[in-house]
């Protein structure tokens, strides 16, 4: 990208970021206007927030970014931004007119929703029945984290006794889960019994250890 | 099993059945009828051939049935016979009728009108701004606004003729 590319896309930022903050600079206005107009076109109830704007480059971000929060009334599953029907560019080229008369965000907001309902917003606002959709997950992330707490509580608990009994209607903890490691007890499982054959191997090792180490015999009186 | 195992499965069941049960209940892709009951909104639009413009103030007084369509649309020629129809029957009696072509071109709903017939005159809406002040989300949508200016009923889709011709005995 080159260094004017560069600037113009940072300058488009600064712009964008001004006007959705519900303000225009002072040098976006054209010659002769002081302000935003004082009364509203046919159809809108309110004059826009700020005077208009001239710039194409913040006209086209601003009316892309409001239009990505819009449903389209005919796709539904798509923002007015991204759909190609007919309903969706009326909306869009509706939504460009109102950004250049110098209309905010949140009064172009207000005008579809006053006409479709909130039906029309892509994030519902957090109102009413709405707080379902918010509330929820967390809701069950709660309760989920709640279960396992409860779970692995229970396992802590059930640690056998001196004699290996567990309490009336739980199971013993099996070795190396949590509950043998969280409290130490000696529930390992003893090793498979060996056949004479195994065993004099092994006694063979345990020797030929002993020899090597110099252990096999017996110390000497001095 | 519990009361306590079942009290935590009622906790998680109940609420999602509730929330899905209230949603069974509507038809998703139906949008919310946010204008009816409303004063209809103004508009001051030209025919088909720019020779005579209509606004609606200066219908006050009077029933208007406003029909928004398209040449492209099925639904629209499907309709276009029952509203020529009440038409005919209702204008002598004072009800203005009134078509705004909707997304398309004066040519092509000139076309249309030669080629189903025509009882009342459409209107062209540039930029859509009345079919938007409307809240119109696709055609036909049709608007019975009363002699008062509130917006009494808003046909999706096409007209029924029956409901239609109840509404209007009603005003007259």
């Amino acid at each position: 990208m080159s260094a004017l590319g560069l600037g113009r896309r940072l300058l488009g930022g600064v712009l964008l970021g001004l006007v959705l903050a519900g303000g225009a600079p002072a040098w976006a206005q054209p010659a002769g206007v002081t302000g935003p107009p004082s009364t509203a076109p046919e159809g809108l109830d309110e004059p826009a927030a700020s005077a208009p704007l001239t710039d194409p480059d913040t006209i086209e971000a601003v009316t892309s970014e409001v239009s990505s929060g819009l449903r389209c009334p005919v796709c539904q599953g798509m923002s007015v931004d991204d759909s190609p029907a007919e309903g969706a560019r009326t909306m869009k080229a509706r939504i460009r007119e109102l950004v250049t008369l110098g209309y905010n965000r949140q009064q172009i907001e207000d005008y579809f929703v006053d006409r479709y309902g909130t039906w029309i917003l892509l994030a519902p606002p957090a109102e009413g029945r709405n707080w379902t959709v918010y509330v929820a997950p967390v809701g069950f992330v709660v309760l989920g984290l709640g279960a396992i707490g409860l779970a692995l509580r229970r396992k802590v608990l059930v640690v056998p006794d001196a004699d290996g009994a567990t309490p009336p209607g739980t199971e013993p903890a099996p070795a190396g889960t949590a509950a043998s490691l969280a409290t130490g007890a000696a529930v390992a499982t003893p090793p498979p019994a060996l056949s004479a054959e195994g065993e004099a191997e092994l006694d063979s090792y345990r020797r030929q250890i002993l020899a090597e180490l110099g252990l096999d015999r017996p110390a000497e009186a001095t | 099993m519990n009361w306590k195992v079942l009290a935590a499965g009622a906790l998680i069941v109940i609420p999602l059945v509730t929330v899905l049960a209230m949603g069974f209940g509507q038809d998703p892709r139906a949008l919310p009828n946010v204008m009816e009951g409303r004063t209809a909104p103004q508009f001051h639009l030209s025919d088909l051939d720019g020779m005579q413009s209509y606004d609606l103030a200066e219908l006050a007084g009077k029933p208007v049935v406003l029909n928004f369509w398209a040449s492209w649309c099925v639904p629209c020629a499907q309709e276009h016979p029952w509203l020529i129809r009440t038409a005919q029957q209702y204008e002598p009696r004072g009800v203005v009728f009134l078509g705004v072509l909707y997304g398309d071109e004066a040519v092509n709903g000139k076309a249309f009108l030669k080629r189903n017939g025509h009882a009342f005159p459409t209107l062209l809406d540039p930029g859509g701004h009345s079919a938007l002040d409307y809240g119109v989300a696709g055609v036909p949508e049709t608007f019975v606004i009363s002699p008062q200016g509130q917006i009494v009923h808003k046909f999706v889709g096409p007209i029924e003729p029956d409901l239609m011709t109840e509404l209007l005995e009603r005003m007259l």
